[in-house]
């Protein structure tokens, strides 16, 4: 962390005393006098009336150094202003960020456009018999990693008015989060901000938005039925970068869970070594195909992490139907800067591991290496594509990858991916509190009896495969 | 919106004053309730276009001209109520110039003739009220942007003051006002804040109407707290009153959706032309960073304007709020370029168009305890009384607003008499 000019911190303090205490969190002058500005307001709105100007102003200096510390000023203040709501903040859990904000925002207005009324309408024969369709098409959709449950929230705030249906499950890792996000939920319909139907649902409906614990890493989430979008601000920070590239405030008050992914190990995946920290990606992608959600919005990093996000999204394209791949920038409403490209080139050449040599071992041993070369799934391993660009959309830094199914996603396929992975007898998803009842109920075809049947058909299936060296040609 | 093509431009209030009263009469050429030729004509014209489009309207429904006939309607009724007077008036002239009139009805009618000479002068009062039409933006709420000029720190005090002064004002005439922008100078939240930049927004319908006449440089001469020799500073603040504009068509009192995609429209901004700019965190962005910043600037590229705003912590507060003031600033432009070339037309006659962009419009003396408007010429003695945005406030706005109703007639005949020469030439 570079020192702060002496020049700087002498023209905060010629401004007010308070500034140059406030200069070491916030690094530059303009926001140095904004926070000072608001953390007054803080004071004067919540300090008691009676308190004396004198004990007003130790609360302040005691704000002061807190924030010269490099706490951050969303703590201190206890919220994040995100589209017109405001979220509640609070240690362990992640401040809403403004780009997170800016895509939320444009993903809802292409949904509110009407361009994608046609992708909302639910068709399929698992959608008409599982669901009561509604009468106005509306968007279901899963928020991956929901933190403070931001994201769930923007959004029906901003859908809820035009799709009176809009269902948004939110899920974390972290009890506290969801907590929190409960609480944002109800603070927010309270001051107006979200329709009631978001939290007690619509003509006795379930509730709209509804956030459950579920670590997404271990258990295959299940349990929405059909899904539309599925949108993600997954921890995505190796950790090279946590200590190079993050901000003081960052490293030291926000939680490490929420920003580096505690996978430590690269895995592999479609025959081809990904980064650990690209793991929630890749559970990403298949949560796409096995609901055949329409839209796929996956928050990342960098430049760099969006393009073997994109290469791993190709390499589910030849299996899965096609889908357009986009790549946002920060603000993927503006124009382009100067000098920003709007073209990502792709190449389709790709290192594959070596298959490694299984000679004398056991047939058990060998599906087990066969596995671990190919990640959870057997998987054809000489793929490769042509290279392709992609188009980049907005000014700023690369920030969210999008896939758009183009073709409705060949229903065979997806119903035998399906039926895998209720075959690998995952957990039903942890729930929380008083969501858990209501929930279950929007269960479609999970573990009922069915289903074990199924999965005892599956096993017997492949078996057989196995016998035949018969690999499903699915990623 | 109203009348031949400049009327509609030119601002008026919708009540006579004394001070107007005696304009007409100097202005116009004949006795008492006499309109000059030209302004008459106008009255007709417009009265006779009310009476076309009524019949059209009986016909087939337009919204367009059903409005275009109720801005019609007050002239058509105070031109024919006028007229029947004018007409009565030379009827009892006639019976007194008559020689067989008998003495009593002579009598009578010369009773009348004096009561209907009063009635006519109210009657040419209110024709000439409906032809002054309201300002465009007389029934919209405003934004009263307050700026320190020359004067340094003391200027920002000053500025500081006046602001408060409005608020007082609002509280007591009870219009809504809120804090749209405020910049201080400095970070001390003890006493007054010194200010760079306020701008308060007043909700009520109508506030620009009452307030538009309080544009202009404000000059303060007084000893600053700071000044240790005790000597007396001038130091100014500019003072800027912009329409406010309803976010969308539904909530506006006139305008219908179609003024803001109408490009024609003051209200219509191309948001094409409009370039956002915001505070980008350094480095990485995302995760990596938790910044606090907000800020948002719009630049009007074709006639760079720039408005900012970093008020609130909400960047989508902030976007809202630029883009509000940004409308209007263009509104409050476009129709400023209009009038100042229909001032460039007139000849002879000083525009009030720009008036207050950089003209001292008033001092505020403490010394001498005094206030004086440099446009109405009128002074109040009780600067506390003005300060805390009291009656003695009201004076003062009241009489610059009759000042500027004067102006406006004048304007209107000498362009009607530039436009009857022009004619005849
Ligand atoms: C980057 S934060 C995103 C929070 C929020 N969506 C936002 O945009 O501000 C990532 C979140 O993922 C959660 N998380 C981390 N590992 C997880 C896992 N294995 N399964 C589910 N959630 C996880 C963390 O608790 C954290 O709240």
């Amino acid at each position: 962390m570079p020192r702060l000019p002496n020049a700087l911190i002498l023209k905060g303090y010629k401004i007010s005393p308070l500034l140059p205490l406030i200069l070491r969190g916030a690094r530059t002058l303009d926001s140095a006098i904004n926070e000072l500005r608001w953390l007054k307001e803080h004071v004067s709105a919540t300090a008691k009336p009676s308190l004396s100007p004198q004990s007003k102003r130790k609360c302040l200096l005691q704000l002061c150094i807190r924030r010269s510390r490099a706490e951050p000023l969303q703590y201190i203040l206890g919220s994040q202003p995100f589209g017109d709501l405001d979220i509640k903040c609070r240690p362990g859990i992640l401040i809403p960020r403004p780009e997170t904000e800016a895509y939320t925002t444009h993903l809802a207005n292409l949904l509110l456009s009407g361009n994608y009324d046609t992708l909302l309408r639910t068709t399929g024969k698992l959608a008409k018999k599982k669901h009561r369709l509604p009468k106005v098409p509306s968007p279901r959709i899963l928020d991956v990693c929901s933190g403070s449950g931001c994201i769930s929230l923007l959004l029906h705030s901003l859908l809820a008015t035009r799709f009176p249906d809009t269902a948004i499950f939110g899920l974390d890792i972290s009890h506290t989060a969801i907590a929190l996000s409960n609480q944002n939920l109800e603070l927010n319909v309270k001051a107006g901000k979200l329709l009631p139907s978001a939290s007690q649902g619509r003509d006795g409906g379930y509730p709209q938005v509804q956030f459950g614990r579920c670590n997404v890493l271990s258990k295959y989430p299940i349990g929405f039925g059909h899904l539309d979008i599925i949108i993600s601000n997954p921890p995505y920070i190796s950790k090279a970068k946590f200590a190079s590239e993050t901000t003081r405030s960052v490293r030291n008050y926000e939680p490490k869970l929420a920003l580096v992914p505690f996978q430590n190990q690269p895995f592999t995946r479609g025959g081809l070594e990904w980064e650990p920290e690209l793991k929630f990606y890749d559970r990403l992608l298949k949560l796409h195909q096995t609901h055949s959600s329409k839209i796929l919005l996956m928050e990342i990093g960098d430049e760099e992490q969006a393009r073997r996000v994109v290469e791993m999204a190709a390499l589910a394209n030849q299996h899965t139907g096609s889908n357009k791949i986009e790549l946002w920038r920060d603000y993927p409403d503006a124009s382009p800067e100067k000098g920003e490209p709007t073209m990502m080139n792709i190449q389709g050449s790709f290192k594959e591991l070596p298959y490694p040599n299984v000679e004398g071992k056991t047939k058990i041993e060998r599906e087990q290496i066969h596995r671990t070369w190919n990640g959870m799934k057997p998987e054809n391993p000489g793929i490769k594509f042509d290279e392709f660009d992609v188009p980049i959309r907005g000014a700023g830094k690369i920030r969210s990858v999008v896939l758009f199914r183009e073709n409705n996603f060949r229903k065979t396929e997806g119903s035998k991916l399906m039926k895998e992975m209720l075959a690998m007898r995952l957990e039903d998803v942890t729930l929380c509190g008083a969501a858990k009842k209501k929930w279950q109920k929007w269960d479609v075809g999970m573990p009922g009896r069915e289903n074990r049947k199924f999965s005892t058909k599956l096993k017997v299936e492949k078996r057989k495969r196995r016998k035949k060296k018969l690999r499903p040609a699915s990623f | 919106m109203f009348g031949a093509p400049y009327i509609c431009r030119r601002c008026i209030n919708a009540s006579l004053r004394p001070a107007r009263r005696r304009l007409l009469r100097s202005a116009s050429t004949t006795s008492h309730g006499s309109f000059s030729p030209a302004l008459l004509s106008r009255a007709r014209n417009l009265a006779s276009e009310h009476d076309r489009l009524s019949k059209e309207t009986a016909e087939s429904f337009d919204a367009k001209i059903s409005r275009r006939i109720g801005e019609l309607k007050s002239v058509s009724e105070a031109l024919k109520e006028w007229e029947t007077a004018q007409d009565s008036l030379k009827e009892l002239n006639s019976l007194l110039k008559d020689p067989t009139t008998d003495s009593e009805l002579r009598e009578l009618a010369a009773e009348d003739i004096s009561s209907t000479v009063t009635q006519l002068e109210t009657l040419s009062q209110r024709l000439a009220t409906s032809l002054t039409p309201k300002h465009p933006f007389q029934d919209l709420p405003c934004l009263v942007e307050i700026r320190p000029g020359v004067g340094g720190g003391e200027a920002a005090l000053f500025a500081a003051d006046l602001l408060k002064m409005y608020q007082a004002y609002c509280s007591r005439k009870g219009m809504r006002s809120s804090l749209l922008k405020y910049e201080t100078a400095d970070g001390d939240s003890d006493g007054n804040l010194p200010l760079a930049e306020a701008i308060l927004e007043i909700e009520t319908p109508g506030s620009y109407g009452e307030l538009r006449s309080e544009a202009g440089v404000h000059r303060v001469q007084r000893v600053p707290a700071t000044e240790s020799k005790g000597r007396t500073h001038t130091s100014a603040v500019g003072v800027l009153v912009l329409p406010s504009l309803p976010k969308s068509g539904s909530e506006g009192q006139e305008m219908g959706e179609a003024d803001f995609n109408d490009p024609e429209s003051d209200y219509y901004v191309n948001p094409g032309d409009v370039r956002t700019d915001v505070m980008r965190a350094r480095g990485a962005g995302g995760q990596h960073v938790n910044t606090t910043d907000s800020a948002i600037r719009l630049t009007h590229i074709p006639t760079n304007t720039v408005v900012s705003m970093q008020d609130s912590r909400s960047q989508h507060q902030n976007r809202e709020r630029a883009w509000q003031l940004l409308r209007s600033k263009l509104a409050q432009a476009k129709r400023e370029a209009r009038e100042e070339e229909v001032v460039k037309l007139r000849r002879g006659v000083i525009g009030i168009a720009k008036m207050g962009r950089g003209d001292k419009v008033r001092t505020y003396n403490w010394g001498q305890q005094r206030v004086t408007d440099h446009r109405s010429g009128m002074s109040v003695h009780n600067l506390d009384d003005v300060m805390e945005g009291g009656h003695d406030l009201d004076k003062i706005i009241d009489s610059v607003k009759s000042w500027l109703g004067d102006r406006e007639i004048e304007a209107m005949l000498a362009d009607d008499e530039a436009a009857a020469g022009n004619s005849k030439s």
